[in-house]
């Protein structure tokens, strides 16, 4: 913990920073040397420990509005403060204001590289966007929580401040178990100790499902979306057909640097250089290490089936083979990356005008 | 089958010229060992050390940690099929050394990864064999012998090194002994005790090197095995070893095998131990669901079970194969238990599974085995290796075993994750 | 889209619409054990087959086509 007073900004929105209501959710940004509105709180609770130097406080539709562009006019005024800790809110229920604490933590966190820490209400739509960026306490629906929010925020600041290790995590982080500071966990995942070994937990559990007690899976189901099918193609002979994999195949060196395992990214080759019908097998790598990859190297049809589709092409039963293989490696990547590679690789394709997509997996 | 297991606890290991325990410590002559290890015609020469809690040691391209363990009375029968004569392994009694750890390595591998272990530091912190005292085994090879035919070797060098041990101790006083008694065609039908399988994913050969799969059974590879039952008492008494590699498994956690040992604690009291059906992963979709249902059948209808635990070994194909047995289970009424270990550092815990049925509702998260960890360990000695040995890197790009910090998977810090239950280690959502 | 793959069980856990089921893990659209014109001829039959469920109406992430049928 740093020995002088620890320097603190908090942000507010127009309401709490006491310029007005919903009629002036249009002003734009204010700063006003030390507490507004709940900041005296605030101060109250940290004591000596720190001085909330200044108070940012901003419109709720003047931020909303642009949030990353607000954020960057927020990072200008903030930053000549130097603050160590940045509080935000709490914004609890509010939509606006919880876009808003999220969008500015995020900038703060980013740009200055402090602890930021806000509060808001489970469903705030706040929440789901910046749980990555900022420590988010789970609070109430109302401002009648205001002072436990508070204390709550404070505590985890001042945790986060103090660089204390987290012992019962393999990893042994500065990363305080969500449990124990009630925030919105931020989508990581570490290891704990337990007092139990897995063994132990499965069979007390397994007997209770068996004894129709309940009991606690550690994991709970994922909820996938379920996606509109496109519709079937018409014609194939006027059909342009492009190819995916997830495979990892690329060409010897890996100029792209797709990762083995947890790859984030997605490229392409032309078809024509990448695949020609007389390959030579020395010509590929695998960059993917679920799979023993000599069968692929020995034929890389095995996983792009190019000289098929070329045959089929010249056969006249098929349009056209898009010219552009889209390529990457699909190996204990994270869920989201996948979706996302997936959106972006998809966007791409259809502004290319392809009409069909054969996507090959391992 | 009835096994006694006599544990002898041991606190430090010396060089000495004659093999004899006393005052708990072990003195090997290492010659002789060294002797017993080059008698195998692929070994050229073996380098043995000893390496203690607290030394400033990384030890290298670990391929299997053994824990010293030999029958009583009974000779050439250890590891049946591997380092001792083929009869089924679980009977009779067997002296089993605590404290002390054989640690194998393959300093010729060319294996993509292989696990490491540091003495000291935050790697030592995490692993349960860095607070032992272990003897390092590191061979190399006769000209002209194949790669594969060498690891052969280097394994088998490993189990005659862990008997070897724990035939010094002949003759010590136990400081524990375990009983395990089972006789399942006696089990009693009419208990009101629900009767809990264990379904045993023993492998997988999707990542095979060279084409080859590793043989961990009786001597033999499973590559292709239909779901088999065994006797628990066959897991801990070395009729499975460890794969050629350690991604979180080793012959050392097979022989104290966290499930097994907690079913059998519990065998009378609040559940009766039915029995252990073992498989392998497959690669091809249709031998999939075939061993799924097969596994499935074994599970009710000859072992009678009400519940099944199942575990995994590493992988994404392994866990969907493994997933297809719990659903087939459920839908024969079997209640399951499913143990995953989450690949992945980021998003929430749901995203981490790779089947959606909702019958599959008891999952258990045995560690995220790919969580990576930086190992800032300045050592003064490398054994399996050299300072200049690459170890693997999950990013492109290189590092080296003598690199100021090191980022390394922690499946591949050998005694750190447990496939099989017995860590006490969960995933958090943070 | 039709996802060809030899683990059609995630491709049905995450909704994939149009699934044909692929030969093995490391060898998905091909057979290392047939020689090179039968090997072809196999993957021939499988962009046929992909092809032709294309053309139908997709019938949701329940169904795992195969080359002759459904599983």
């Amino acid at each position: 913990m740093p020995e002088e007073t620890l320097r603190v900004v908090h942000y507010v929105n127009q309401f709490f920073g006491q310029i007005g209501g919903e009629d002036q959710a249009h002003v734009g940004f204010t700063v006003r040397k030390g507490v507004v509105g709940p900041g005296t709180l605030l101060q109250q609770v940290l004591g000596d420990q720190a001085e909330v130097v200044a108070t940012l406080i901003c419109g709720d539709n003047y931020f909303s509005s642009n949030p990353e562009q607000a954020a960057e006019e927020a990072i200008k005024l903030i930053d000549p403060y130097h603050p160590d800790l940045f509080f935000a809110g709490p914004a609890f229920e509010a939509g606006r204001y919880g876009i808003a604490c999220g969008a500015v933590c995020k900038a703060v966190g980013r740009k200055l590289g402090i602890p930021v820490v806000t509060g808001m209400y489970e469903e705030n739509p706040g929440m789901e966007l910046y749980r990555k960026y900022a420590f988010i306490c789970r609070t109430g629906r109302s401002a009648r929580g205001m002072a436990d929010s508070m204390r709550k925020m404070i505590r985890l600041a001042l945790r986060l401040i103090s660089g204390e290790r987290e012992t019962k995590q393999l990893s042994q982080e500065n990363l305080p178990r969500p449990s124990e500071y009630d925030y919105f966990p931020r989508l990581l995942l570490r290891n704990e100790y337990t007092d139990e070994t897995a063994a132990q937990r499965a069979v007390d559990k397994l007997l209770a499902k068996i004894k129709g007690d309940p009991f606690e899976s550690e994991v709970v189901l994922p909820e996938f979306e379920r996606i509109e099918p496109p519709a079937a193609i018409r014609d194939l002979s006027a059909c342009e057909i492009a190819l995916i994999s997830d495979g990892g195949l690329v060409p010897k060196g890996n100029p792209d640097g797709l990762s083995g395992r947890g790859n984030l990214r997605w490229t392409t080759y032309e078809l024509d250089d990448f695949l020609p019908n007389d390959f030579q097998s020395s010509a590929y790598e695998v960059a993917h290490t679920g799979y023993f990859p000599d069968e692929v190297l020995g034929n890389p049809n095995r996983l792009v089936p190019v000289d098929v589709m070329r045959d089929l092409v010249s056969e006249e039963r098929v349009g056209t083979l898009h010219p552009t293989f889209f390529c990457t490696s699909g190996n204990a990547t994270v869920t989201r990356r996948c979706a996302e590679m997936g959106d972006e690789i998809g966007a791409e394709i259809v502004k290319r005008g392809v009409d069909a997509v054969i996507l090959t997996s391992t | 089958m009835r096994l006694q297991i006599e544990s002898i606890d041991i606190q430090d290991v010396r060089a000495g010229s004659t093999s004899a325990v006393k005052d708990r410590v072990l003195c090997v002559n290492f010659d002789e060992l060294k002797e017993l290890i080059c008698g195998d015609s692929r070994i050229r020469s073996v380098d043995l050390d000893v390496v203690h809690p607290g030394d400033r040691v990384r030890v290298l391209n670990l391929m299997d940690v053994v824990q010293p363990r030999c029958e009583i009375g009974q000779f050439e029968t250890d590891f049946p099929g591997f380092a001792g004569k083929l009869q089924i392994a679980g009977s009779g009694q067997t002296l089993s050394l605590r404290g002390v750890a054989v640690l194998v390595s393959n300093p010729h591998t060319k294996r993509k990864y292989s696990a490491l272990l540091d003495m000291a530091g935050l790697g030592a912190e995490l692993s349960k064999y860095a607070k032992m005292t272990n003897v390092h085994v590191s061979p190399h090879p006769a000209d002209g012998i194949e790669e594969r035919d060498f690891e052969d070797a280097v394994k088998l060098a490993g189990f005659k090194t862990a008997v070897h041990l724990a035939r010094v101790a002949r003759g010590q006083p136990a400081d524990e002994v375990e009983v395990y008694d089972l006789s399942i065609p006696d089990i009693e039908r009419g208990s009101d005790l629900p009767r809990i399988a264990y379904y045993y994913q023993v492998y997988s050969p999707q990542h095979d090197h060279l084409g080859i799969s590793d043989p961990c059974f009786y001597g033999t590879d499973v590559r292709d095995l239909n779901p088999t039952i065994i006797h628990p008492n066959e897991v801990l008494d070395g009729g499975i070893v460890g794969h050629h590699t350690i991604r979180s498994l080793d012959t050392y956690t097979i022989q104290n095998h966290g499930v097994i040992k907690e079913l059998y604690g519990r065998h009378g009291k609040d559940l009766l131990l039915a029995g252990v059906v073992v498989g392998a992963a497959n690669m091809d979709p249709v031998a999939r669901k075939r061993k799924a249902i097969m596994a499935a059948n074994l599970i009710k209808n000859v072992l009678g079970a009400d519940g099944v635990i199942i575990t995994k070994i590493h992988g994404g194909m392994p866990h969907v194969d493994m997933a297809l047995v719990g659903e087939e289970c459920e839908r024969l009424g079997v209640r399951t238990a499913v143990f995953t270990q989450p690949v992945i550092s980021s998003g929430t815990l749901a995203d981490t599974l790779l089947f959606n049925s909702k019958a599959l509702d008891l999952i258990i998260t045995v560690g995220s085995t790919l969580e990576r960890v930086d190992l800032p360990l300045a050592a003064d000695r490398f054994l399996g290796g050299t300072a200049r040995t690459k170890v693997f890197l999950a990013d492109p790009g290189e590092q080296h075993a003598d690199d100021p910090v090191i980022d390394q998977e922690e499946m591949l810090i050998a005694g750190v994750h447990d496939h099989l239950g017995g860590a006490k280690i969960i995933v958090k959502e943070y | 889209m039709v996802q060809i793959t030899a683990v059609p069980n995630v491709a049905q856990m995450v909704g994939v619409n149009r699934i044909l089921r692929g030969q093995t893990v490391p060898c998905v659209m091909g057979d290392a054990t047939l020689d090179s014109e039968q090997e072809k001829d196999l993957r021939l039959r499988m962009i046929l087959r992909a092809l032709e469920i294309l053309q139908m109406d997709a019938p949701g992430p329940t169904t795992v086509f195969t080359l002759e049928g459904t599983e």
